[in-house]
């Protein structure tokens, strides 16, 4: 395996004269994030957080990295789908093959001129590419070496050992450029929801995107993220995205993620700082993709911070949908809550791979985590581990995952009131996805949720 | 409506004969009782009626008339039958966390207008028609919108029961049961609601350990299943007669005979 994937790595040495310009720091963060990848090249179903994720099919490819002002490039009909999408009560910030697309993006027609005037006022983006060059840059460095010292110190049984399971975030980072900067200021609270959405021309079949928030002291956001995935040309697209939430004390972010890559591929991560009294609540709906890993890291840093991780994973076909996340608690008195829900067909497969890591020191910490597997085929296959490591002695933690097939009381209970099996499994499957669909309380995601839902519902054998 | 004939069942996957020869005629607008022990065979009787999987039939018919002609039932799907008009109130009404009542009351209505040829109806068009059904059965609005029967007391389950049978209009309703776990206000109310039910086109099944909600439903025909067999038939003085002196004389008499 390891010569043709090395193809995909030559391919991309190709298109790094591209990333030449910049600050030296630059320079030297890109440097060192390839000559890491280069050096560990991609990682195999040998290691540890891969062993059931096969990232052969990534081999094939031949990476074709985005053009300039790749939104001239979306069709008629991809320009209308893009149109139909957007949120016309919120500010929509449109990526296309991970490049800001500034001319596409901006607040909806139904937000007030008030709200619309406190988004000028508080809220502040920046496409990365500018950023990266001019004044901001040193902002950006100065995220980027916080997050660096906070991840170095992720606890090692749980982080990933390997330096192989890093090649996928170093890809990302030595290639970094597109994005952006947001920031809401101190104290600041947004009201109108923030849609980054995330859309392919199909041209490009390798595309780059990291998103930096910093959310001040006291601020409070809503940001969703929404990753949609063209039809694919031959052999798929790669997308790799990143997210990292510099959070303020006492902050609050919502954060709604949804990843409907259809036959493509999408890795991404999620680095979150929760500091004291800070909320940090996720939800990721992990809708399909031919080979879709998600990885969050949340450090919880500061005495009263309150984390929820919720997924959902939906898979048909032959796809392979891989959730790992890592919540570090790091100081007394912090909560967490994580529930993933996985809902396979075919022959699918959904890796669940929970840390939760509670120090020493960080004494009444309540952490609770469930994974719950729904299988509608006797091929699909779950790997749930839920791991819980507790060096502290007052805590309160629990985990617990469960596997299942739909239950055929309430199976027959629907068929025996006229409603035919098909139709009777739809509604035990959603009902199985609403709890977490409906716990996002966004009725613009919900809708996209439930429209992408329907698709996997269609799609597959069945 | 319901022709029931020598019908003998067992458990899937048990040798356990359940129903052995057991015969019953049903028509329209009259209803029926079947009273009997524990054991004897009545709550399978109603889930082979419904199409439950965990039920085999070994031998024996059961026709229904749909359309004035007679269909054979065991070989429908469970859809199929409620489409036929066959409604099942179970002893047991399942709990479906995440479906709401409305939600799983419209897609019922809407499969069996469907399967008829009817129009559906969208969802404010239905909620309305709801409404007026849950006045007819005095039930409060608020239990459209929860979860199936989850967090519903006994009683509430019950109603809720008799609540898809009003939306649902089925000809032949087997109601296993439906007088267990209620208190007197519950079962008058259940009752009620049934009655107002009641049609000389459509037929009722009651199956009951107690005469008490014959008092309230009286029946046409009254019969004791034992041991998978009806072994006597008679008016709703064979009920009484059941109240006042057990099964016992009964069983007595059939094994002498």
């Amino acid at each position: 395996m390891t010569s043709t994937t090395q193809s995909f790595i030559d391919s991309l040495s190709k298109a790094r004269d591209a990333f030449a310009g910049g600050p030296d720091w630059l320079q030297g963060l890109r440097g060192k994030a390839w000559t890491d990848a280069v050096a560990s090249g991609l990682p195999t179903t040998r290691h540890e957080s891969f062993k059931f994720t096969s990232l052969r099919p990534l081999a094939a490819m031949e990476a074709l990295l985005a053009e300039t002002a790749p939104w001239e490039l979306l069709s008629d009909y991809q320009a209308n789908q893009l149109r139909d999408l957007l949120d016309p009560a919120a500010l929509n910030l449109i990526f296309v093959d991970g490049v800001f697309a500034h001319e596409l993006s901006g607040a909806g027609p139904e937000v007030s001129a008030e709200d619309a005037a406190a988004l000028t006022r508080q809220l502040h983006v920046e496409d990365l590419l500018n950023a990266l060059q001019g004044t901001g840059g040193q902002q950006v460095k100065a995220a980027l070496d916080r997050l660096a010292a906070a991840r170095k110190d992720l606890p090692v049984p749980l982080a990933f050992v390997a330096p192989q399971e890093h090649t996928l975030a170093n890809l990302n980072l030595a290639f970094l450029r597109d994005g952006a900067v947001i920031r809401v200021d101190r104290g600041s609270e947004i009201k109108t929801s923030v849609r980054l959405i995330h859309c392919q021309s199909g041209r490009a079949n390798t595309t780059f995107n990291r998103v930096i928030v910093l959310v001040e002291d006291s601020a409070q956001i809503q940001l969703t993220e929404c990753h949609l995935g063209t039809e694919a040309k031959q052999g798929g697209i790669v997308a790799f995205a990143a997210a990292d939430l510099h959070m303020g004390a006492n902050s609050r972010v919502r954060h709604l993620r949804l990843i409907s890559q259809q036959a493509n591929l999408h890795f991404s991560q999620v680095n979150a700082v929760v500091p004291a009294s800070a909320a940090y609540h996720a939800l990721t709906l992990n809708l399909s993709a031919r080979i879709s890993r998600q990885e969050a890291a949340v450090m919880v840093t500061g005495e009263g911070a309150d984390v929820v991780l919720d997924s959902l994973a939906t898979s048909n076909g032959d796809q392979v949908l891989d959730t790992q996340s890592i919540i570090d608690h790091r100081v007394p008195h912090t909560t967490s809550r994580q529930l993933h829900k996985s809902l396979l067909k075919d022959r699918s497969k959904s890796v669940f791979s929970g840390k939760i890591f509670v120090r020493k020191d960080a004494q009444k910490t309540a952490a609770f985590q469930q994974s719950r597997s729904l299988l509608l085929s006797n091929d699909a296959e779950v790997d749930a581990k839920p791991q819980l490591e507790i060096e502290a002695d007052d805590v309160r933690c629990s985990h617990g995952a469960t596997v299942a097939q739909l239950n055929p009381d309430e199976m027959f209970y629907l068929r025996s009131r006229g409603i035919p099996k098909a139709k009777a499994e739809a509604m035990l499957c959603d009902a199985f996805a609403a709890e977490i669909c409906q716990s996002a309380g966004d009725a613009w995601f919900e809708r996209l949720a439930k429209r992408e839902l329907e698709k996997f519902f269609a799609g597959g054998q069945g | 409506m319901l022709k029931i004939s020598d019908l003998k069942a067992k458990v899937a996957d048990t040798e356990k004969e359940i129903l052995r020869g057991l015969d019953l005629v049903v028509n329209e607008g009259e209803v029926h009782a079947i009273m009997g022990p524990n054991g004897s065979g009545k709550s399978t009787l109603s889930k082979i009626l419904a199409g439950h999987p965990d039920y085999e039939v070994t031998g024996g018919t059961v026709n229904l008339d749909v359309n004035f002609r007679a269909r054979n039932l065991l070989e429908m799907e469970p859809e199929e039958r409620a489409r036929n008009g066959v409604f099942l109130a179970y002893q047991y009404p399942v709990e479906i966390p995440g479906v709401s009542n409305a939600e799983f009351l419209r897609a019922s209505f809407n499969a069996i207008c469907k399967a008829q040829g009817a129009d559906e109806m969208d969802p404010l068009e239905f909620d309305d028609f709801l409404k007026t059904k849950l006045k007819f059965l005095d039930m409060s609005e608020s239990f459209i919108n929860r979860a199936v029967n989850v967090d519903f007391s006994g009683g509430e389950k019950k109603r809720n029961e008799i609540l898809q049978m009003a939306v649902l209009k089925p000809r032949l309703a087997i109601l296993d049961e439906t007088d267990s776990g209620l208190d007197v206000d519950s079962l008058r109310i259940v009752s009620e609601g049934v009655n107002k039910l009641r049609s000389k086109d459509n037929a009722i099944v009651l199956i009951t350990h107690y005469q008490r909600i014959l008092n309230h439903i009286v029946p046409d025909h009254v019969h004791v299943l034992y041991k998978g067999k009806i072994i006597k038939s008679g008016d709703k003085t064979l009920a009484l007669e059941i109240e006042e002196n057990g099964y016992d004389r009964i069983i007595r008499e059939h094994n002498q005979a």
